[in-house]
């Protein structure tokens, strides 16, 4: 039937451009980490993709990257300046779940070396994560070469931004808005978190309030709310 | 607790080796006591060994406390036995021993003669007998039981076997005595297998013109590396921290360093960490000589290639990625950069890690539990502005708002308070106003932060409140 023949020919297709995509390389980079909540879950595309990076900004970038992480098993690179004020606790990870002694701290002195001490973590694939603080915005051709080294490695790469200011188009993966959220109810012993998923790529967008129970380390999902509708997963969407 | 050994002072109060802690200090009030340390004790005297190189290339340790050095032949260079035993004693009082020295022809006499004759007793070829004579028997380096047989039935001195017929020494006593006896005189031979110290790992290449070209250097490098890695294979070590130097056609060298995480011996890794380095090197006019030196080494033991390699977790928990990782950035960075967390037991939070450098072997303790800490901590607090609870509550209660910079934050909740105080036996100026309140608070948009009260309450007087952290 020539319906058939032409499905079967578009996702020949999509295969092929798919691949152009991931700029031929050999890895399929399909393990996803998995948060549990359908709806953002269904807005990534199945999960939060391993082997890419993804940039997170706002006051609970730092929180909430740390409980996905804790999510994964294995040694974790953590870069940031020796120079900030605000330094990395790690007494207090273990409040997230993860061990601070899978946890190799790298203090840079500027900019150059932090980009490249994740590109090199990023491009080993003995890290299951890299987590780099920066201030400002990244530009696009180190966020392309940051990826580019994601996927070589295989682990997940976060980027957490400080400052405002414009958003510079970067090559990433997923950015997201993360920023604290009240609690609705006067007791709790969980963290609440307002999620905003700007940009996913070959995915849609997001917004939504959710919970995170320390002592299981489950996420929950409090409401849907924000600018944006999720929309379900496009095959297609151009990178920018 | 016994005693092992004794200083001379000691000895002439009546303390012994042997004799219980308690009865040398109920004999010697005013005892020093420190433990013994028989590791670091022979350590020391394979140094020492190395250094009685300068006199002779045949040097032997002894027992615990003794070197036995062949000098035959070597004595005309210090200006005869005399001077050249003097010379020695006196460099070895100078370092701070307690040392007496013999000289004679056989090894078995030199040993009695140094610890039961005069300090420095050089015996004439062929008056060995006449020097022996009148020393005990213990000079003998017999064992205990046979001693205190000899001097149960009143044999003393060497002169009296000496006097005795072989025959019967060697039935009542046993093949141990005349032996000792006949080393001692030099009638059987006592070989001395000397001291031999590891050569260091170095290896050179002269080139018969000097090469400035990056790729002539590198291929050098690569030689160099595959020489050393085999020397290292042979042994059975891998190096740590390996060095090149390069000496130019004007004299001057130029040098370069790596480090790893483990120890390895893989030229090609090995290569590749130093390309790095190599691009830091100004070859001038050119290299005459390259010399490749691994200064600290560590043993390795050969890998077990198996079929199932993958599999096998290695035994510190690196895997040989992550120390190939770790090695890349440590050199690129420095490996004072490159950091791993290590516990520390205080309950001051800003040291209650360290931050240890990867290439330190260190055993990890299990992290203490502790109440609410932040994700992220300030290295310096920050003072913050408050405002009181309306109505006043307790005096210690937390601020109902709070000025950090610019933005202004309303208190919704707040957990505590946490007093930590400071380390008493540690005079800290950043804890010099004395114990913390800490608050965990949170303000109407949902951000945690970490806030404490400093110093002790004052009636009337408002007391300084500070930002130390954020929760995530």
């Amino acid at each position: 039937m020539p319906s058939s023949s032409a499905a079967n020919s578009l996702e020949a297709l999509r295969a092929r451009i798919a691949a152009i995509e991931r700029g031929g390389s050999p890895k399929a980079c399909a393990e996803t980490l998995s948060l549990g909540l359908e709806p953002i879950e269904g807005a990534l595309g199945g999960g939060l993709r391993l082997g890419c990076l993804h940039e997170a900004t706002g006051s609970g970038a730092n929180g909430f990257v740390a409980a996905l992480v804790s999510r994964l098993s294995g040694p974790i690179l953590w870069c940031n300046h020796a120079n900030a004020n605000a330094q990395l606790y790690p007494p207090g990870l273990k409040a997230f779940g993860i061990d601070p002694g899978h946890l190799i701290l790298v203090r840079c002195r500027n900019r150059a070396e932090l980009l490249s001490a994740m590109e090199e973590g990023l491009r080993s694939s003995a890290l299951s994560a890299v987590i780099g603080e920066a201030t400002g915005s990244v530009d696009l051709t180190a966020s392309r070469r940051l990826q580019l080294a994601a996927e070589t490695g295989g682990g997940a790469g976060f980027l957490l931004l400080r400052g405002g200011g414009d958003r510079e188009p970067s090559a990433a993966f997923t950015r997201w808005r993360i920023d604290h959220a009240p609690p609705p109810d006067s007791k709790s012993g969980c963290i609440y978190w307002r999620v905003e998923l700007d940009r996913c790529r070959g995915g849609g967008r997001g917004a939504w309030t959710v919970a995170w129970h320390a002592k299981t380390g489950h996420f929950t999902l409090v409401s849907e709310a924000g600018d944006g509708q999720a929309e379900p997963a496009k095959p297609r969407r151009m990178a920018g | 607790m016994l005693v092992a050994s004794v200083n001379q002072e000691a000895e002439l109060h009546g303390v012994m080796p042997g004799m219980a802690l308690a009865d040398a200090r109920a004999l010697l009030p005013p005892l020093t006591a420190l433990p013994a340390a028989p590791q670091a004790d022979s350590t020391l005297l394979e140094r020492l060994a190395c250094w009685c190189d300068r006199y002779t290339p045949w040097v032997a340790v002894e027992g615990q406390a003794g070197l036995w050095l062949d000098i035959t032949g070597c004595a005309h260079l210090f200006g005869g036995e005399r001077a050249m035993l003097d010379d020695l004693l006196a460099r070895l009082t100078g370092f701070g021993f307690a040392v007496s020295g013999a000289l004679a022809d056989t090894p078995g006499a030199a040993w009695a003669l140094s610890r039961y004759g005069d300090r420095a007793t050089i015996v004439p070829a062929g008056e060995t007998r006449d020097a022996l004579a009148p020393l005990p028997v213990q000079a003998l380096r017999l064992g205990p039981a046979t001693a205190g047989e000899l001097s149960r039935l009143g044999l003393r001195l060497i002169g009296d076997l000496l006097a005795l017929p072989r025959a019967s020494l060697v039935s009542r006593f046993g093949e141990d005595l005349p032996l000792k006896l006949d080393q001692a005189l030099g009638v059987i031979d006592e070989p001395i297998s000397p001291h031999r110290h590891r050569k260091p790992y170095r290896v050179c290449h002269a080139f018969p013109e000097p090469i400035g070209a990056r790729e002539s250097i590198t291929r050098a490098l690569e030689s160099l590396l595959s020489a050393l890695c085999e020397r290292l294979e042979r042994d059975q070590r891998g190096c740590r921290c390996a060095e090149l130097v390069c000496y130019r056609v004007d004299g001057s060298p130029q040098s370069a360093r790596i480090g790893t995480v483990r120890p390895m011996r893989d030229p090609k890794r090995l290569a590749c960490l130093f390309g790095e380095r190599l691009d830091d090197l100004d070859p001038g006019f050119g290299i005459e000589a390259m010399v490749l030196s691994a200064p600290l080494t560590e043993p390795l033991a050969p890998t077990q290639s198996s079929l199932a390699s993958g599999l096998t977790p290695p035994s510190d928990g690196v895997s040989t990625d992550l120390a190939a990782l770790m090695d890349r950035l440590g050199n690129r960075l420095g490996f004072g950069q490159v950091l791993r967390v290590v516990p520390v037991e205080t309950h001051i939070p800003e040291r209650a890690y360290r931050a240890a450098p990867v290439n330190e072997q260190k055993a990890t303790r299990p992290w203490p539990e502790r109440p609410r800490r932040p994700l992220c901590l300030l290295r310096r607090p920050e003072p913050i502005e408050t405002v009181a609870l309306l109505p006043p509550g307790e005096p210690g209660d937390p601020p109902a708002l709070f000025r950090w910079g610019r933005s202004v934050h309303q208190v919704r909740r707040a957990e505590g308070p946490e007093r930590i105080a400071p380390e008493w036996w540690r005079s800290d100026p950043v804890w010099r106003d004395g114990p913390r309140d800490y608050w965990c608070v949170e303000d109407e948009a949902g951000r945690r932060f970490w806030i404490y009260r400093e110093g002790p309450l004052r009636p009337g007087e408002p007391s300084p409140w500070f930002l130390h952290g954020l929760f995530g």
